[in-house]
């Protein structure tokens, strides 16, 4: 049920420039699964393999690919990977690994990192 | 043309994360606790409201103490429609836990989990929660005063999607709260209740009035019941006919009447024994309704009053399990004892056991003296060491009570595997000690495996 659904994705047009580095990663996966199940351990150093040689594009492409070949178990573990890369760290860090640039006015960026700061106060009327 | 195509190759860089669409973004969102998922709406306009799909909040003191109400207002309250699988509260503020709760029904929530922290005050479940439609988890913990409303005088039923109830301390508001509660979901299937004394505090105590857990339920399929140590008594009535697992840790000197339990595969039990005279009989009567199942998980404390009592009264005796292929002693097992005896009366009511494990845990005691309980006659082999066991596994072994091993060792006759998990406390020294002790035990199996973990 898998696998036949990885040929309509080699033939769909969007996929040509990164076709081989996905393959390499994709078609693996359900062995990979399959350790899941198994062995915890096993899945987080193949998680800290990823982190370390794979770009974080190439994962947000791993994403795709296994959201369109409908693979849950692998989809979660791709999401878990960038939430585990993003975790605790600065926004200009995640900035930084996603590519994204802040596209805030000047004022409203300040505005935001305000409202984080302040403390939890409801109006209590407890 | 080289300039060209480095250009597009930059934007391909840039782009490739804003490529993902929304839900998928949520998704990856959905991995991080909700304080740093709220926090990635400073990254850019478009990841400003993205945190607000994740269908799962969990809001905690320390998520609550790093922004303001205002925003939180925003989301709660927001037009987004999306839905709110789970909601899972811990803190202290009750008008919070109010307008939370009530935003998340309206969001069609399907998982509650609360948490409720007061110091001496407490809060009645909001009303809408009992009439929630989607509901199918509850989980209450904390400060919470149970009032169920009378389910005769609402128009609509109560709890109508609830499959799993689990309750860990809340307050009841009388003596029927909880049995209301259990006799108006029709769909329930996973119980899980602990009660203690400070549960009752709210109670008329002049009234000689028991406090009713009474589990009527033909949906239930798992049962888990703490009600151990209580003082305040107690009236427990079973009658589940789709029950399968069933877990009891609690005293059997109260009013306890269990029934109808033809499904029931597997059972853990931790019963403390009582002086009253009839404990023997109680605990027979209790147990006889559990005897077809396959798989029990016994406190080795349980294992120890069973001894003591059978060997101080011959009328009454633990029933038969004949179909019982699993069984699994626990607990705590104290110093200078050795569980042999206890462990050989039960195997005796095993006769097709095929599984015998341990985890026990070793505790150290002040007092030296011994407490194995003198027999009068020794106790018969048992059959299914004869006949049907086949595995024995013995989980966080620690080198004490070594007498268990080896007289399993010496009299199963058709044991195939002995399976040593050592605790992880043990260094190796200790552990190649232990090894070498356990390999020089005779055994009467010959295909008999020792392995070591």
């Amino acid at each position: 049920m898998k696998f036949c659904t990885v040929k309509q994705y080699f033939d769909d047009e969007n996929n040509n420039n990164v076709t081989n580095g996905i393959a390499t990663t994709v078609i693996p996966l359900p062995n990979k699964h399959l350790k899941i199940k198994a062995n915890n351990k096993e899945m987080e150093q193949y998680e800290q393999e990823l982190l370390r040689n794979v770009m974080p594009q190439e994962l947000t492409k791993l994403i795709l690919a296994a959201n369109y070949l409908n693979f849950k178990e692998a989809l979660d573990f791709f999401c878990r990977t960038v939430a585990n890369a993003i975790q605790n760290k600065s926004v200009d860090y995640v900035r930084k690994f996603f590519g994204l640039e802040s596209d805030f006015e000047p004022g409203e960026e300040e505005k935001l990192c305000k409202e984080f700061a302040w403390s939890f106060e409801g109006v209590d009327e407890d | 043309m080289k300039k060209q195509r480095r250009k597009t190759e930059e934007e391909e860089h840039s782009d490739i994360i804003s490529s993902l669409p929304d839900c998928m973004l949520a998704h990856i969102l959905y991995f991080l606790p909700t304080k740093q998922a709220i926090l990635t709406s400073i990254l850019s306009s478009r990841w400003r409201a993205l945190w607000t799909l994740v269908p799962v909040l969990h809001l905690d003191k320390p998520t609550l103490y790093s922004i303001r109400t205002s925003t939180l207002d925003d989301i709660l309250l927001s037009r987004n429609s999306s839905t709110l699988c789970k909601l899972r509260i811990d803190c202290p503020r009750r008008s919070f836990v109010d307008k939370c709760v009530q935003a998340a029904i309206l969001r069609g929530v399907q998982e509650l989990d609360l948490v409720l922290d007061l110091d001496n005050q407490t809060k009645e479940l909001p009303a809408s929660v009992f009439f929630c439609t989607t509901l199918v988890v509850l989980k209450l913990r904390g400060h919470f005063l149970l009032n169920p409303p009378d389910s005769a005088s609402s128009s609509s039923s109560m709890f109508p999607s609830l499959k799993i109830l689990q309750i860990l301390h809340v307050y009841y508001a009388n003596h029927n709260s909880l049995s209301t509660l259990l006799a108006a979901c029709p769909l329930l299937q996973d119980l899980r209740i602990k009660v203690s004394d400070s549960d009752f505090d709210f109670l008329d105590k002049e009234a000689d009035n028991k406090f009713n857990i009474i589990v009527f339920v033909p949906t239930l399929k798992i049962l888990v019941l703490d009600c151990s140590f209580l003082r305040w008594s107690f009236k427990l009535h079973i009658n589940t006919p789709a029950l399968e697992y069933f877990n009891f840790k609690g005293d059997l000197d109260s009013d306890v009447v269990s029934e109808n339990l033809p499904n029931l595969f597997k059972s853990v039990l931790d019963v403390r024994s009582c002086y009253y005279l009839d404990w023997m009989w109680k605990l027979t009567n209790f147990m006889r309704l559990l005897c077809n199942i396959r798989s029990m998980e016994l406190c080795v404390g349980t294992a120890e009053y069973i001894l003591e009592h059978s060997l101080s009264n011959n009328h009454y005796d633990v029933p038969m399990f004949h179909n019982l292929s699993s069984l699994k002693f626990y607990g705590d097992l104290w110093a200078m004892w050795s569980p042999w005896n206890a462990v050989k009366l039960l195997l005796c009511r095993a006769p097709k056991l095929q599984t015998l494990a341990f985890e026990l845990n070793y505790r150290c005691c002040i007092h030296s003296f011994s407490v194995d309980f003198p027999l009068k006659k020794p106790l018969d082999v048992p059959e299914c060491l004869s006949s049907h066991l086949t595995t024995c596994h013995y989980k966080g072994f620690s080198g004490h009570a070594m007498e268990l091993v080896e007289q399993i060792l010496k009299e199963s006759k058709v044991l195939k595997t002995m399976k040593i998990t050592f605790n992880s406390d043990l260094d190796s020294k200790e552990k190649l000690r232990i090894h070498e002790e356990i390999m020089k035990f005779s055994r009467t199996s010959q295909t008999c495996q020792i392995v070591f973990d």
